[in-house]
Formats: C-alpha cells, structure tokens, sequence
C-alpha cells in the first residue's frame, strides 16, 4: 500500500511539473530565459538548445489536437464516451505520432539554426540586454524564503 | 562571361546510415546575378543539394560526400559554416519550422548574433532586412501570429542579415495562398535586380520559372537530368515526360495545336508570346 | 436535386472572441464538385470544420444529409462526409498502412469480412495495395496523403472534402489526388475542395466560391467566378494562366467566353485559323 501511494506521489509530482511547463513559457520570454541562463554560466549551445524545445510545446498540443480530430472524423468516440481502460489504450496512439512530428521539427530547427551560424564562434553578441532589477531581487527573496519555509516543513514537522 | 560564384563537380552524397547515393554525378556552374531554378520530384534530391550548396551538408549532418562544391571560392566541406554562412543564405520550405524565437526582431538577429558583430552592426542589418522584406513595423511582433507570407519574407530577412551573396530558397512558396507567393516573389526579384544577388531556388511552379529564372537544373533519381534555359527545358518532351514537370500553361498550348495542325511560329513559355504568337496566326 | 449539405446564417466566432464566418449561406446540391478558394485566413477551414461538426455553430444551421450538426456527432458524420484534414503528416498514427485504413471501418463495429472488404477496396481506389504493410511515414509525400484519402474512402462517405489536398506534392502526387477526386465525383458522390491551385479548381470544379473575410465574396458556376478578375483581385486570386489569355485573345477570336482549360481554347483558336 505505501509504495503504491509513494509511485502516485512521483507521478504526481512529475505531472506538475509537465503541467507547469506551459507556464514558463507563457510568462518568460524564451529569449530572455537562454540569455539569462548565459549570464549565470551555461553554455550557449546548451541554453539555447533548452529554451527552444520549450518553445516547441504549443506545437506538440496542436499536434495531438489534430490527430484526436482526425480520429474523431473516423468514428472513434472513445475519448469522449469510452471507458477508463479504453482510454488507457487510445493515448498511446497519440504518442508515436507525437515523437515523430517533435523529431522531425528538432532536426529542421538543426538545420535552420545551422544555417545561421550557429554555434559556430566561442562566443555571440545579444542584442537584449538584462539586467537584475529591484523587482528581481525582491523575487529572488522571496522564492528563497519560500523554498527555506518548505524546507524546514518537510524536514521537521 | 564572368566568373562562376558556384561550381559543382562530380557530386555524389550519401546519407549517414545509408547505402545508396541521393546525388549522383552531378556537376554545374552557376554565374553572378544568376537566377536558377531547381526542379524535379519530390524525394530526388533538390533539398539534399540546397543544403550542400549552404555547406550544412555535410558539415553539420555528416555522411558521405565526393566531388566538391565551390562557393565564392571557398570549398564547402572544409570551409568555416560561419564564413560560409556570409557567402550563401538559405531559407527553408517550411515556415512554421525555421522561425525560433518569440520575436521578429530577435528572429532576424539570430545569425548575426551567432557571428559575434557588434550590437549596433547586428542592429544597424536587422533593420535594413527587414526593409528589404517590406516588414518594418513587425519588430516586436511573434513570428507565429503572422501570415505564412510573411513568415518566409522573416525567414528571409533573417538570412539577409548574415550579408551573403547567394540566397537558396528551398521551396519558399510551396505552403502559401496566392498573395503570399506573389509577395515572397517580388521580394526575391528586388534582390536578384536591386541588390545584384545570386538565386537559387528550388520550386515545382512552372509558369514561374518561366516568368524569372535565367536557367533550370531538373534532377531526376538523384541524377541530373537537364540543366538549360526555361525554354530549352519545357519543350524538351523527354525531360518532361521522365521528370514530371507540368510544364506552363501557354507552352501546352502550344503543343495542343501542334497535335490539330497549327504549327506557332517558336515554342512560348510565358503568356504574353504566347498572345502575341496567336495573333499573327490567326488575325 | 436535393441539397445534400445546406447551410444557414452559419456565423462562427472562436473562443477568443475572432468571428471567422460572418453569415454564410450555402447549399451544396448531391454530386456537385465545389471548389473553395480565397488568401489564408479568409475563413475556409474554419467553414469545413463547421460541416465536419469539429465545430458546432455559434449561431445558425448546417444541415448535412438531413442530421443538423448541432445534435449529431461527428462519428454519426462520418458516415456521410469524409474529411480529408490538411498536412497528411500531422494526422498518421498507425503503425501500417492496413492499420491506419481499417481505423474508421473497426470503429463502425462492422463484421471482420466487411472490415477486410472495406480496407481492400480503399486500398484499390488509392493505388496502395503493394503499400499496405508499409510504416507510413516511411512513404513518400504522395503515398501519405494517398493513405489519408484511403482512410476516408474507407468510411464509404457520400460527400469527400479536401483541404489543401495538393500542397506540398510534387506535380505526380497532385494528379493522383485529383484523379482519386475525378474517379469519386464520377461514381454520383460530392466532392468540396479548399485549395490555393487556380489550375486545379478551373479545371475539376462544376461551381467555384470565394471566400472573403468570413463572408463569401462569389459564388457560381466556375466560368462565373473566372469571368470577373477585378473582383477577384480583390481578395488577391488570379485566375489561371490560360484564362487569362483567352481573355486577351477575345477580340481576334469573336467570342467572349471564359476559358478554363488549355483544350477550350485551343479548340476555338483551330477553329478560328481554318474558317
């Protein structure tokens, strides 16, 4: 019984995160981000690499939504009538389609970035400048008191 | 006759992981200024031979490649990407897949950002490419909330920034509505006129490569086929026939009334002979 | 005739408050072959999506078959209209081309003999029979957006509905797809395609519609709709090459017509030289 709670805990918290995902992406710019992560130290390849896959989830969803149309127009109800069990069938349809459309996007965004350059020289210039303000100090403290706070719950109480 | 700023010998590539060639034996010249247009069926190779052309294969994508590629004189399989880079843009079919950012400005900067210019430098081209494309006013906009158009004329601008000399265009027009294919063409016709660029682009649309290319280069299966002027290229029944080229309208026409009897005094290609052709028969 | 699809006062306004359809009214008879055409944006998907029933209107009727889509679901549809969605790649899902065709037949819990039947016919009409085991993003453009037309053909629909059937194929895959289209209309069904190939709607299209803007700026017989340039223009169409010219030869030919193919006007240009 406790595993079983300690694997729904995990899923859970993974599904959060997935789920939470779309919010980065909604609320920072996705240039912002890369060039922010520069200036904290990782390399440009790789903070670029990341940002762009996040930007590529709104394409992921209307992937899913097209295919789950294209279902529909052949008379599958199943996601709208069906039972638990069937549906638990019918999502992995979705994925292979999914991972193949996502691949064959990264390898062409390769290819368009390759295209420009990228990659090519040490270092690049960013025409968007930032800079930490009061505003983001003022985040800063309070995520770090928060994450202390949860700390400090989690381990003693 | 000037110099070629493209030179193609004996090309062969293979894929990596692959055993067959997807270009064999391929050789051609293209000179300054040139328009060329690049046609064939799908799955023949056209694409493979834009990104060779561009130094991205096999650089960057590996696999096997003999023969060599000289652009502005420089080898394409040894030379830098970011030197390349500035010698031969490319933009690609698909204008959902090649635009990455979240703002146009930031879209067109991308490459010169990549080649570490100054601020103002990178600034100072984005601005005039995105002139060139007619798409000032855009610079804050998201490059997905805008038309399919102009989404290419961004992929293009973005290529305009790295300065090169030679554009390949794969395909630009194959996914857009009437005007946006009228809007991409009038854009690629003031660089080739205004700016003096070299054109490369491979498309399936033969009233318009009738109407701006200087010369065609269909590749069949990997091989080259033909390579001549529009004209030469369309009234070549064979070439037609084993490429599946749909040859322009006013040129069908042509062979229509050939098969009834009436004989036009050349083979047309654009509308206005075709007009003109007619008329001397007929009036 | 009956009107196999009718529409009424169809207006469609998106979540986000966009109004893409402005009105539309439409009656589409049963064997028709309709051409739809207009710039990106000018409502045309979002008006198939409204016949499908992907989206219910937000206000006024579509009537398809006699079923208002309002109270009928889209796999209740299915049966009677086949819509063939654009970009054969974004919808592909099976594992095999045998599998991705029998998907709609299987859900229509018929027999395993009719299933079989089904499949093999679809297959046939298509040109995939020596496909059929095949991975179907493995195949070529042209087969995949053959598998695509092969899945609703499967349904046996009496109505297909194309969005862009021929964008990204080369010139061979674009015949195919059109003589796949030619064949059903032949065999007494109705055929209603979106498309930005003027050629194409010239010269397969018995009635033409231009979309606007959400509303339908044309709407008539194709020679109609290709006898007024200038308000096509408007919403940036040209018409085809060949129609083009023969306007330009009307005066030395003495006939004011629309031409639609290469072949009406080769015939009345040798007509013309001998008498």
């Amino acid at each position: 019984m406790e595993g079983l709670l300690f694997g729904l805990v995990i899923c859970y918290r993974l599904l959060t995160l997935i789920l939470l995902m779309p919010l980065i992406s909604m609320t920072t710019e996705v240039n912002q981000m890369a060039i922010g992560l520069v200036k904290l130290g990782m390399p440009y390849k790789i903070a670029y690499t990341a940002t762009t896959a996040l930007n590529m989830i709104p394409s992921l969803e209307e992937q899913v939504r097209t295919i789950m149309d294209a279902q529909k127009l052949r008379a599958f109800t199943v996601f709208e009538e069906g039972r638990i069990h069937e549906k638990l069938f019918a999502y992995p349809a979705l994925v292979v389609p999914m991972v193949i459309g996502a691949m064959k996007k990264s390898m062409l965004v390769g290819v368009a970035m390759d295209a420009r350059a990228f990659g090519c020289k040490k270092t690049r210039t960013y025409i968007d400048v930032i800079r930490f303000t009061t505003k983001d100090y003022a985040s800063l403290v309070f995520l770090l008191t928060l994450i202390g706070v949860l700390t400090y719950f989690n381990l003693f109480c | 006759m000037s110099k070629p700023v493209i030179e193609v010998n004996n090309l062969y590539y293979r894929y990596p992981r692959s055993n067959d060639y997807v270009l064999k034996d391929i050789n051609f010249s293209v000179e300054k200024g040139q328009f060329l247009a690049i046609t064939g069926e799908n799955g023949a190779g056209k694409t493979t031979l834009s990104l060779i052309l561009s130094g991205i294969i096999p650089q960057a994508k590996g696999g096997k490649m003999h023969g060599n590629v000289i652009v502005c004189g420089l080898d394409t399989q040894k030379e830098d990407l970011a030197v390349l880079s500035q010698k031969i843009g490319i933009v690609l079919e698909d204008p959902e897949t090649q635009l990455f950012t979240t703002k146009v400005f930031n879209e067109v900067a991308f490459g010169a950002e990549n080649l570490g210019l100054p601020r103002e430098e990178i600034i100072k081209r984005a601005k005039w490419a995105l002139k060139v494309v007619r798409l000032e006013g855009y610079e804050e906009r998201h490059p997905t909330m805008l038309s399919g158009g102009q989404k290419q004329r961004v992929a293009i601008a973005s290529a305009l920034t790295m300065r090169p000399d030679i554009m390949v265009l794969d395909e630009p027009t194959s996914q857009l509505d009437p005007i946006g294919t009228i809007e991409v063409f009038e854009v690629v016709k003031e660089l080739k006129q205004k700016y003096g660029m070299t054109i490369i682009m491979v498309t399936h649309k033969s009233e318009e490569i009738a109407a701006f290319a200087d010369n065609v280069l269909v590749i069949n299966q990997g091989e080259l086929l033909t390579f001549g002027t529009p004209k030469e290229v369309f009234s070549n029944k064979e070439v037609i026939k084993k490429a599946w080229i749909t040859i322009p309208q006013v040129s069908s026409l042509y062979l229509d009334l050939l098969d009834k009897g009436l004989q036009l005094e050349e083979f047309p290609i654009l509308p206005e002979e075709g007009v003109r052709l007619v008329k001397q028969k007929i009036s | 005739m009956t009107n196999i699809i009718r529409i009424q006062n169809l207006i469609y306004t998106y979540p986000n408050g966009f109004t893409a359809l402005k009105g539309i009214n439409i009656d589409i008879k049963k064997n028709d072959f309709v051409g739809i055409i207009g710039q990106n944006g000018a409502g045309k998907s979002t008006l198939l999506k409204n016949i499908t029933g992907l989206l219910k209107p937000t206000s006024g009727d579509v009537i398809v078959g006699g079923l208002n889509t309002k109270h009928t679901s889209v796999a209740r549809l299915s049966t009677k209209l086949g819509f063939v969605l654009q970009n054969p790649d974004r919808q592909l899902f099976a594992d095999t081309v045998y599998n991705e065709v029998s998907f709609g037949p299987k859900n229509l819990k018929l027999t395993e003999q009719e299933i079989n039947e089904r499949v093999e016919y679809a297959l046939g009409y298509t040109g995939l029979s020596s496909v059929r085991d095949k991975f179907p993003p493995a195949l070529s453009a042209g087969e995949r957006a053959k598998v695509v037309i092969a899945s609703v053909i499967a349904m046996k629909p009496e109505i297909i509905i194309l969005d862009e059937p021929t964008t990204g194929q080369d010139n061979r895959g674009c015949y195919q797809i059109m003589n796949i289209a030619k064949e059903f209309h032949k065999a007494g069904h109705t055929v209603i395609m979106v498309t930005h190939h003027m050629a194409l709607v010239a010269e397969y299209a018995c009635r033409t519609i231009v979309f606007c803007k959400g509303e339908v700026l044309l709407d008539g017989s194709t020679e109609e709709v290709f006898s007024q340039p200038e308000i096509l223009k408007k919403s940036y169409i040209l018409p085809p090459q060949i129609t083009q010219m023969g306007s330009e030869l009307s005066t030395v030919l003495n006939r004011k017509k629309t031409y639609l193919t290469v072949s009406d006007l080769s015939k009345d240009i040798f007509t013309r030289y001998q008498g």
